[in-house]
C-alpha cells in the first residue's frame, strides 16, 4: 500500500546534487512537496524562512558551513527537522539539537519513513519494500 | 763561714742558687737549694755536706733534705722515664700498626757540589707496602732509588729549610707508584731531619681517571642526547638542565633558584587545557612520593611568547642508600609532530568516511535515476554501469593524486581511451577538489555517452574538442571547460530532459555555475565558467605546466580545431 502525504512541504538541504536526488525522489514518491533543494547555507536559511513547511531534511556539513543557524530558525518557526549526514558525531552537535533525530547517509528509505510519520503523527503499515 | 779554706765551686754554685751571701746559714740555703732540682744543685748539696764543721742535727736535717730531694728526683725521673716508654710503646705500636707508610730520613752532610741525598733512618712495616721498597734502613735515596727523577730530595730540603710540612701527590717512577705524601721536618736537635708518611694512591687515581670519563661521557650524552633532561633535588630546586630542555621550554630557568621548583617552563598544561601549577605537575608528584613514577604522562608547555609543545615526560626518583629519595631526574620529548600526524590521520580518516559515504549516496543516486524511466533492463543496465564507471574512474584520477585532488586531463583521458583522433583536447596542468572531481568526471561521462550515441561521435568523421585553462590572478582567476563538437549529425535538442541532461546542467551548475548549453546547427557546445577558487584542490589547483600524453587522445597543448 502506497503511503501519501500529500502536500506535505518539505526542505532539503543537501550541498551534493546528485545524493540530494535520492532523498528528493523519496520525498516526491511519498507525496511530499520538496523545498529546494538548497545546496548552499545563505539560500538554505532564505528558505527557512519564508516558505511554508511541514518539516525538513537537513544535510550537516553545507559545503564547509555547519547547518545550525537554519535549524535554529526552524526550532523557532516550530518545524521538524531531521539531520541526514555522512557521519554524524553527537559530540560535534550544539546542545539543543542533541535530540533531533540523526539519519546516516547514504538514505534508508525506511528510516526517514519511520521518522516522517513520528513527525506528522501518521500511522502507516510497513508492508514490504518500496523500491524507487 | 763554712770552714777554713776558699768556698768550692759547689758552694759557690750553692750560694749561687740560693742566692744568697756567704753568710747565710747552711740550712736556709739547702732548703732553698732543695726546691731547684738539678743535677748541679745536687753536687753543690753535696759539696755543702763536704764541708764538715756541719752540726750533727744540722748534718741529720741536711741528709734528710738531700735524700728527699734525691728521692723526689728519682720518682721523677723514673715517672719520665715510664712516661717516656709508654711513648716509645705508643709510638712504636702506631708505627708498626698504621696502613700508611712512614719514615724518617736525615739529610747527609755531602760537601759542597755533590748532590743534595737523604738516609732512611727508620721505616714502618707499611713503608715497603705503599712503596714497593723494602730495607730501606741505611740506604739513601740515591743509593735506593738510582733511576729515580731528580726533585724529592729538592723537596724534603726545602721542608728543612722553610721548617713548613708540605703535602703532595708524585709519581714514584721507578715502581709506577702514585703516592700521596705528608712530610714534615722532625724538631730535634739535629735539624736535619724529615719524617714522611705517604699512602700509594695508584688504584685511587686509576679509579678517578674511569670516574671522569663516565662523568665525561654522561655530561657529553647529557648535553647532546636530543631527549630534555633535568633534575631537581629533594625540595624540588633545579639542579641541571641541559640544551634540549632549554629549547623545550623556550627559557633557561636559574639553577638552584628557590622560586623555581619542579619545573623549568613558563607554564603547564594538561592536554585538555587545564592549567597545571608546577607544585602539582608530574616532577612534583614524584618527588613527593605521590606517584613513583612517571611514564608516558603528557603535558603541554606554553612559553612566554605563547607558543606550545606537546611533551611526553618520563621521571624517576633518585635514592640514597636508605632509599630516601633524594630527587628526580626528567626525561621528556616533544611529541608535538606526533600528534598533528595523529590529528592529521584523525582528519584523513573523517574525511575518507565522508568520501565513501558519499560515493554510496551518489551512486544509489544514479542507481535510481538509470533504473527509472522507459529504458528496458538491458539498456538500463549498461547505462548503469557505465555511469558507476565513470564514478569509479574519477576515484582513480583522485588516487593518482593522493586524494589531494584530480587532474583534469587525466578523467578526460580515462574517459575516452580508445577513441583516437576523433577527440582533441588541450589544457594546462589543473587538480579539481575531490566532490567537484566526481561530478566533472560524470559531466565528461554523459558528455561522451551523447556524443557517442546522438552527437559527433556516432559518425566517422564529427570530432570533439575539449580545451580547459586556468586563468587570471589570485581572486579573479577562472577556471574554463569548453566542449564543442563538429561534423556529426543534425543536432536536435532533447526533448526530454533524463539524467543524463540533469548532470550536465544541474549537478555541473551546483559546483561550476550553470554552463552554457548551445545546440548550435554545427554541434553540442558545452561551456563552463567557474572561479579557479572554488573547484580547484587545496594544494593549489593549476600549475601551468603543460601535460604531453603518450595516450590514444591527443592531449596537444591549447589547440582547438
Amino acid at each position: 500500500m502506497l503511503v501519501t502525504f500529500a502536500g506535505r512541504r518539505v526542505l532539503v538541504v543537501e550541498d551534493d546534487f546528485l545524493v540530494s536526488l535520492t532523498t528528493v525522489d523519496f520525498l516526491e514518491s511519498v507525496g511530499c512537496e520538496v523545498v529546494g533543494p538548497a545546496a548552499r547555507l545563505a539560500a538554505a536559511f532564505e528558505l527557512a524562512q519564508s516558505e511554508s513547511l511541514d518539516a525538513a531534511v537537513l544535510d550537516i556539513n553545507i559545503a564547509g558551513d555547519m547547518v545550525w543557524p537554519v535549524a535554529e530558525v526552524l526550532r523557532r518557526r516550530g518545524v521538524p527537522f531531521i539531520f541526514l549526514s555522512a557521519h554524524p558525531r553527537l559530540s560535534e552537535i550544539p546542545i539543543p539539537f542533541a535530540a533531533v533525530p540523526r539519519l546516516e547517509k547514504p538514505l534508508e528509505q525506511d528510516r526517514l519513513l519511520r521518522q516522517l510519520s513520528a513527525i506528522w503523527d501518521v500511522h502507516i503499515p510497513i508492508s514490504g519494500r518500496q523500491i524507487f | 763561714m763554712y770552714g777554713s779554706g776558699a768556698p768550692t765551686v759547689g758552694v759557690l754554685l750553692l750560694c749561687d742558687l740560693a742566692g744568697a751571701g756567704e753568710r747565710t746559714p747552711l740550712r736556709v740555703m739547702i732548703q732553698v737549694a732543695g726546691t731547684v732540682q738539678s743535677p748541679e744543685n745536687m753536687l753543690a748539696m753535696n759539696e755543702a755536706l763536704m764541708l764538715g764543721s756541719l752540726r750533727q742535727h744540722e748534718l741529720t736535717e741536711a741528709a734528710e733534705l738531700l735524700n728527699v730531694q734525691l728521692q723526689r728526683e728519682i720518682s721523677e725521673r723514673k715517672q719520665v722515664e715510664a712516661a717516656l716508654r709508654e711513648s716509645e710503646v705508643r709510638y712504636r705500636s702506631l708505627f708498626n700498626s698504621i696502613d700508611e707508610g712512614f719514615c724518617v730520613i736525615e739529610k747527609v752532610e755531602g760537601g759542597v757540589g755533590e748532590a743534595l741525598d737523604f738516609r732512611y733512618l727508620e721505616a714502618n712495616p707499611a713503608f715497603a707496602t705503599q712503596s714497593g721498597m723494602s730495607d730501606m734502613v741505611g740506604k739513601t735515596i740515591r743509593q735506593a732509588l738510582p733511576d729515580e727523577p731528580e726533585g724529592w730530595c729538592f723537596l724534603y730540603d726545602t721542608i728543612l729549610s722553610t721548617g713548613k710540612p708540605i703535602r703532595f701527590e708524585r709519581e714514584l717512577v721507578s715502581h709506577g707508584r702514585m703516592l700521596e705524601l705528608y712530610a714534615f721536618k722532625v724538631e730535634d736537635e739535629t735539624h736535619r731531619r724529615v719524617a714522611v708518611i705517604f699512602k700509594d694512591i695508584t688504584e685511587r687515581k686509576r679509579i678517578e681517571a674511569v670516574l671522569h670519563e663516565s662523568e665525561e661521557r654522561f655530561h657529553t650524552l647529557f648535553e647532546l642526547g636530543p631527549v630534555a633532561v633535568y633534575y631537581c633535588d629533594a625540595s624540588g630546586v633545579i639542579q641541571n638542565f641541559n640544551r634540549r630542555a632549554a629549547e623545550l621550554w623556550g627559557r633557561e630557568p636559574a639553577l638552584g633558584n628557590t622560586d623555581e621548583r619542579f619545573c623549568g617552563s613558563y607554564k603547564l598544561f594538561r592536554p585538555d587545557g587545564s592549567f597545571v601549577p608546577h607544585e602539582q605537575c608530574p616532577m612534583a608528584e614524584v618527588i613527593s612520593g605521590k606517584i613513583p613514577e612517571a611514564n608516558g604522562t603528557e603535558v603541554l608547555i606554553e612559553r612566554h611568547d605563547g607558543s606550545q609543545v606537546s611533551v611526553v615526560v618520563k621521571i624517576r626518583p633518585l635514592k640514597n642508600e636508605r632509599g630516601e629519595i633524594t630527587g628526580a631526574i626528567n626525561c621528556f620529548y616533544d611529541i608535538t609532530e606526533r600528534k598533528e600526524a595523529e590529528q592529521r590521520q584523525h582528519f584523513l580518516m573523517n574525511e575518507l568516511a565522508h568520501r565513501s559515504k558519499n560515493l554510496l549516496a551518489v551512486v544509489a543516486s544514479i542507481a535510481s535515476r538509470s533504473l527509472s524511466g522507459t529504458r528496458s533492463l538491458a539498456e538500463a543496465r549498461e547505462v548503469l554501469t557505465h555511469r558507476i564507471q565513470a564514478l569509479a574512474r574519477s576515484q582513480s584520477a583522485l588516487m593518482m593524486e593522493g586524494f589531494e585532488g584530480a587532474s583534469v586531463a587525466e578523467i578526460i583521458r580515462l574517459e575516452f581511451e580508445g577513441f583516437s583522433d576523433q577527440v582533441k583536447a588541450g589544457g594546462p596542468e589543473v587538480l579539481l577538489n575531490s566532490r567537484v572531481a566526481q561530478t566533472f568526471a560524470l559531466v565528461v561521462h554523459e558528455l561522451a555517452t551523447n556524443a557517442t550515441k546522438y552527437g559527433a561521435l556516432s559518425l566517422p568523421e564529427g570530432h570533439v574538442a575539449i580545451h580547459w585553462s586556468a586563468e587570471g590572478t589570485r581572486a579573479e582567476a577562472r577556471f574554463k571547460f569548453q566542449w564543442k563538437e563538429r561534423n556529426g549529425p543534425p543536432v536536435v535538442p532533447p526533448a526530454r530532459k533524463g539524467f543524463g541532461h540533469m548532470v550536465i546542467e544541474r549537478a555541473a551548475a551546483q559546483d561550476f555555475g550553470l554552463p552554457k548549453i548551445s545546440f548550435a546547427s554545427e554541434g553540442l557546445n558545452y561551456e563552463i565558467d567557474a572561479p579557479l577558487s572554488a573547484v580547484a584542490a587545496a594544494g593549489g589547483g593549476s600549475s601551468l605546466r603543460e601535460t604531453t600524453g603518450t595516450t590514444k587522445v591527443d592531449i596537444v597543448p591549447n589547440t582547438i580545431t
